[in-house]
């Protein structure tokens, strides 16, 4: 594994990802909802602050998994629809190199728009003398792990399908399901049978779990999976 | 056949991972009220579904907490200054905001609170606090205003020593809202536990934002000063 190629690919992918129209739709997206979210604090009158953060903590993690889907699927997808991948291959990068360093660009760049919103967030509790809680900071680094995971997963259709909507629309319902998975558990394990359904579930990472004491590390095994099958099949698909 | 040791190390680590994930996923968190054991008592369940399942259940407990204060703000028909204060919905309101966040502290407080001692049904508000507390188990807030509110529905007379003690010790606690802490200051003003009272409102003073309620709370401590000095008689400003 060549990692400096690998950094490569990951910053041209990123200066690409900035560039992109559909970036610019999600930054005014997020600085018009920032403002909405100063119309929600007042209507709270006593909770403006939690409001506030929770409203920026939906913003980020909704405008980040929609721009971090679309990137990841239209970013491979567009390099094998207009031929460009077989510029990149053409030179001594392998092919697990290459979507490495393109998912490790998005991911990157996910990073730095948590951090931007977070940012734009601070200064606002600053504007309105409220004091900062760590504790957000804590949810914004479940949020980026989620994100990371919903990725890899994207990363695994877009490899399967080279399609962006089918990509975008099986990762937006795994999205859902993750996050119902604990309820659907529940309900399974009052049901006798449906064992079938019950072992099916192993296969969605639920992401109730993740404030669980090793959450963390049950999240990123999800991520370690997803990505090495995808690493592997992008290796032996054939490129047409 | 030749296996290599990357290959093998992958291996490794993929079917540990399996291992791992399906051992893992025997836990179901029991942090949250699960939907399917409510039942009937979840309303607008498709609403409440998809704001959980797209990873937004506290922004949606927030929105449910607006609509509350909106319609408990919103003047009944009825007597001409403060309407017929039945407010039918309240109960409703209040169980949406605690089945989909328990631990929204303040929201249950407001929610039990203006059930108990704004519309006078304290089953209500008592099934409310039980709820949370059968979540979050450890706050002292919903068992300092459950016990407040248990004396009240004892006594079933405001002025109680005990209840006032028990209201007064968990107004003085850390963000408790405003709405009861002025209603703690106005009780003991009633009770002519002025010292608590002018104690009470500079809490609102040194704490709140609220432009309103620090308007009240300058008011009510040059009053009950008044009072106390014998320059003034008791009267409600």
């Amino acid at each position: 594994m060549n990692l400096k190629t690998i950094k490569h690919i990951a910053i041209s992918s990123i200066y690409e990802a900035k560039g992109s129209k559909f970036s610019y739709i999600i930054f005014s997206f997020l600085v018009i909802l920032s403002y909405v979210s100063i119309l929600l604090g007042i209507m709270a009158v006593w909770e403006e602050k939690k409001i506030l953060s929770d409203f920026f903590l939906s913003i980020t993690q909704v405008g980040v998994l929609f721009w971090s889907l679309i990137m990841l699927a239209t970013s491979i997808s567009s390099d094998i629809e207009t031929k460009r991948i077989y510029l990149i291959l053409s030179r001594p990068v392998r092919k697990y190199e290459y979507l490495l360093g393109r998912f490790l660009g998005i991911i990157i760049l996910s990073f730095l728009i948590i951090v931007f919103v977070t940012l734009i967030f601070f200064i606002l509790l600053l504007i309105k003398r409220y004091k900062i809680e760590w504790g957000y900071v804590n949810n914004l680094g479940f949020i980026f792990i989620k994100i990371c995971v919903i990725s890899s997963i994207s990363l695994l259709f877009t490899v399967i399908t080279t399609s962006v909507y089918t990509s975008f629309i099986i990762s937006m319902m795994v999205w859902f399901v993750a996050h119902f998975v604990n309820e659907l558990k529940f309900a399974l394990s009052k049901i006798n049978g449906f064992i079938f359904m019950k072992y099916l579930l192993y296969l969605i990472p639920d992401f109730s779990l993740i404030d669980k004491k090793i959450g963390y590390v049950y999240m990123f095994v999800y991520f370690f999976i997803f990505t090495l099958i995808s690493l592997i099949l992008f290796e032996r698909k054939e490129i047409t | 056949m030749i296996i290599s040791f990357k290959r093998l190390g992958i291996f490794f680590f993929f079917t540990v991972g399996v291992f791992f994930i399906v051992i893992f996923n025997f836990n179901i968190n029991l942090r949250y009220p699960f939907f399917v054991l409510l039942a009937s008592n979840v309303t607008n369940p498709i609403e409440k579904i998809i704001s959980v399942s797209f990873g937004t259940r506290n922004l949606y407990s927030d929105i449910l907490y607006i609509r509350f204060l909106q319609y408990y703000g919103t003047r009944e028909e009825g007597d001409w200054e403060f309407g017929e204060g039945r407010y039918p919905l309240l109960y409703s309101y209040s169980k949406d905001i605690v089945i989909i966040d328990p631990y929204y502290t303040n929201a249950v407080i407001v929610c039990a609170s203006s059930l108990a001692f704004g519309v006078k049904r304290i089953k209500e508000a008592i099934s409310i606090l039980r709820f949370a507390l059968s979540y979050d188990k450890d706050n002292v807030k919903y068992i300092a205003l459950l016990s407040a509110i248990l004396t009240f529905e004892l006594k079933h007379n405001i002025y109680d020593l005990k209840l006032l003690d028990e209201l007064y010790v968990f107004a003085k606690m850390n963000s408790v809202p405003d709405m009861i802490r002025n209603i703690v200051g106005f009780l003991c003003k009633k009770a002519k536990r002025y010292d608590n009272a002018i104690e009470m409102y500079e809490i609102i003073l040194k704490e709140s934002r609220d432009p309103y309620y620090l308007e009240i709370a300058k008011k009510q401590i040059e009053y009950i000063n008044k009072i106390k000095n014998n320059t003034l008689r008791y009267e409600n400003p």
